[in-house]
């Protein structure tokens, strides 16, 4: 049966009718998503279509009329927050909580400093000005929430960029799902490589490509891999760069010195129990550098790193074959870490980037 | 007890029977042994017959259980109920061709097509699961 797509997304043939594809721009990126049975296709979209424009009024810091964007700009220190915004930005802080600040959503500062200061394909990978100045970012110990009160120290800027995608990932697989109304049947919602599956997989799997860079034409080709179940993210400082000062930058920055990332990873995957938690993890591995096997490792989740001169890691069982299955990760960290601090938890990284040990 | 209810059982008349049962009657020789043995198969016949009748009974169950449960979906408690009224087609189905690809943001593609269950054609890992090989610097 074909299944109808709704109106702004284009079918995409996979060799069955049984499973539905369609894709858009969204969010300065693509969005995929992928139903069966095919007839569900029209539903999930309509859902994911309501899940991403909701998330885009609150969370974007390219909009001028999101919640995000009328924040950064405020001179207020206390805001009042959507349910949704302060989910957000509840779960960039526990993120921060987790890796100790590696992934920070006070970086915003500095992004909009080194040049990253509108929707990326305005920006361009040509030579712009001189960068801002820049330094280390002020941390996310410097933001309070409470309920949907944030506290903001005036001059902070948000960025949600390591967990955002993720999360709206996760809102739409989620909601796609709920909506179908039915038995049998599985969702795979990918937001720019952010991938949050819900319901039952095809036979085998959600087969999906893990691409190393962002230029589909070039590069060297990825692996696929089945996915199951959870989520899957990937960070890769290989796209989204652009020149300032003669001078090569990226979007992953590090927030010790606000500058980007300049550890040996150029693409890290993840796969965790939320993509939340996979994009967090993944942004973090390539801000971590060196320590980020160890890290990932202790924290048992299923990675595979591609440093920059092709070299592939794989770590938690990451299948090291083509079309293996993606073992299942670890229960997912975000319920207690939103509930409090978790910094001496096993695998997780003091405020001063030190790791802690079980 | 159960004796004296299957020997009542063996003395009962068939239907259109006349005279003394055979083996019983008066001046008869021998009748006093013969009659014993004949009861005493029927009864063996009957318990075979009640064994037999149960053992069928209970595998009639058994398999009946066994086939209902291996034709229900395999589905969570919560969507079962759901799975009534779908609509046929909906079984599991196979799919070779990647339906997303994770990679830098904004990055979307398809790759080669092949057989569900077979091995790739993807560029060779070069360091397996949990090992360290190669350079790390950039």
């Amino acid at each position: 049966m074909r299944a109808s797509v709704v109106t702004g997304w284009t079918p995409v043939s996979v060799g069955t009718a049984d499973v539905a594809v369609a894709e858009r721009a969204a969010l300065g990126t693509s969005v995929r998503v992928a139903a069966w049975p095919a007839e569900d296709l029209g539903s999930a979209l309509t859902a994911v279509d309501i899940e991403l424009a909701r998330l885009e009024e609150q969370a974007s810091r390219f909009r001028d009329d999101s919640e995000l964007a009328r924040i950064n700009r405020g001179r207020s220190s206390v805001h009042q927050l959507s349910r949704g915004l302060a989910e957000a930005i509840g779960v960039a802080l526990a993120a921060a909580r987790w890796t100790g600040g590696l992934v920070d959503p006070t970086v915003g500062g500095a992004l909009i400093a080194l040049g990253y200061d509108r929707d990326f394909a305005a920006i361009g990978p040509g030579p712009q000005g001189p960068a801002g100045e820049t330094g280390p970012a002020p941390g996310w110990r410097s933001v309070t929430l409470d309920g949907t009160t944030l506290g903001l120290p005036a001059g902070v800027r948000l960025d949600l960029g390591a967990t955002a995608k993720g999360l709206g990932s996760d809102r739409a697989a989620t909601a796609a799902f709920r909506g179908r109304g039915r038995g049998r049947g599985g969702i795979l919602v990918s937001l720019g490589g952010d991938i949050a599956v819900a319901g039952q997989p095809p036979f085998g799997g959600w087969p999906v490509a893990v691409a190393d860079s962002s230029d589909p034409g070039g590069g060297p080709p990825g692996q696929v891999v089945r996915l199951m179940a959870s989520a899957l993210a990937t960070s890769s400082v290989t796209c989204r760069r652009w020149q300032r000062d003669g001078r090569r930058l990226h979007h992953i920055i590090d927030p010790r010195t606000g500058w980007p990332a300049a550890g040996p990873w150029r693409t890290v995957s993840v796969a965790a129990a939320s993509c939340a938690e996979a994009n967090a993890a993944a942004t973090a591995a390539i801000v971590a550098g060196r320590d980020a096997e160890a890290w990932l490792a202790q924290a048992g989740l299923p990675a595979r790193l591609v440093a920059h001169d092709g070299t592939v890691r794989l770590l938690g069982g990451w299948p090291d074959s083509g079309h293996g299955r993606v073992p299942a990760p670890p229960p997912s960290l975000l319920p207690g870490l939103l509930a409090g601090p978790l910094d001496r938890r096993p695998g997780a990284w003091s405020e001063d980037g030190e790791r802690h040990h079980a | 007890m159960d004796q004296q209810r299957e020997d009542r059982q063996v003395a009962r008349r068939l239907p259109g029977a006349e005279g003394p049962f055979p083996g019983t009657g008066p001046g008869r020789a021998g009748a006093g042994r013969a009659g014993p043995g004949r009861a005493s198969g029927l009864v063996q016949v009957r318990r075979w017959s009640n064994w037999t009748a149960a053992a069928l009974i209970a595998a009639t169950a058994l398999t009946t259980g066994y086939l209902a449960r291996a034709s229900a979906p395999t589905v969570a408690p919560a969507a079962a109920t759901a799975v009534a009224g779908a609509a046929a087609g909906t079984h599991q189905p196979c799919i070779s061709v990647p339906v997303a690809t994770s990679g830098g943001s904004g990055v979307t593609s398809q790759t080669v097509v092949r057989s569900c269950g077979t091995a790739g054609t993807n560029a060779p890992v070069v360091a397996s699961t949990g090992q360290v090989a190669g350079r790390q610097d950039s």
